[in-house]
């Protein structure tokens, strides 16, 4: 459905381009989307994780899997809180530009 | 992510590299194992690897990728028919046949010590190698630091 639209007939130009940029400039929906999703998968390794661990301790699985579960929510970790790092740097950034 | 690829990979090289250590245990228990459930000696067993495709991983079936080249490693247990075991003449065994003849495993302890030691030097490597694209990964966030 997302292919059906109805255009509105546009009062200028320059909406026309505002529209046209927002369209193409967030592919992937805008960034609070991105953001809720990563921490959707960094949770769903978490718990993947704990779910390895326990299954680990009942014998059922390899104790490498279970180090190696770890690991990758480790990481997922960290990156996103790189993600949170930049993004709070950059709203600071603006909050200090001065009028 | 590419990234938890490479780690899939390392982690199918461990599984394999268990399954071949679980395998000589096997043979190295049953060295003199003369009899088993379907008769006869005990035969040694034998861990076969083979190039297999990657479990997919949830985002990936959302991409469907042709022609997915394998990646990882699968190993198979078979029984060694080829080699002959050991016979020995000993008419007192309970296990000896009409002519007195006692068949053993063909497991050689030493050829199996020496893959034992195989099996766990390619494990650390794999874990060695696990470790390594971890660190990447680390390092590659400090990125603009």
């Amino acid at each position: 459905m997302s292919d059906l639209r109805i255009e509105n007939t546009f009062s200028s130009p320059l909406e026309k381009m505002a529209r046209e940029r927002q369209t193409k400039a967030n592919p992937l929906g805008d960034f609070k989307k991105v953001l809720t999703d990563s921490i959707g998968e960094v949770n769903s390794q978490l718990l993947q994780a704990d779910a390895d661990t326990r299954e680990m301790i009942a014998g059922t699985k390899d104790i490498h899997q279970a180090m190696i579960s770890m690991e990758e929510a480790h990481i997922s970790m960290r990156l996103l809180i790189q993600v949170r790092n930049k993004v709070i740097s950059a709203y600071e950034e603006i909050m200090r530009m001065q009028f | 992510m590419e990234l938890f690829r490479s780690m899939d990979i390392s982690a199918s090289g461990l599984q394999a590299q268990r399954v071949m250590v679980n395998v000589i245990s096997t043979n190295l228990a049953n060295v003199h194992t003369t009899r088993t459930p379907e008769g006869g000696p005990y035969r040694r067993r034998q861990a076969i690897f083979s190039a297999s495709p990657l479990p997919q991983r949830f985002t990936d079936l959302l991409n469907i990728r042709m022609g997915q080249r394998p990646a990882g490693v699968k190993a198979e247990v078979i029984e060694d028919f080829g080699r002959k075991g050991e016979m020995i003449y000993d008419p007192s065994h309970p296990d000896a046949d009409e002519s007195g003849v006692v068949s053993l495993p063909n497991v050689n302890a030493v050829e199996e010590m020496v893959s034992l030691l195989g099996a766990m030097r390619s494990y650390e490597a794999n874990v060695t190698a696990f470790n390594t694209s971890k660190q990447m990964a680390l390092k590659s966030l400090e990125i603009g630091k």
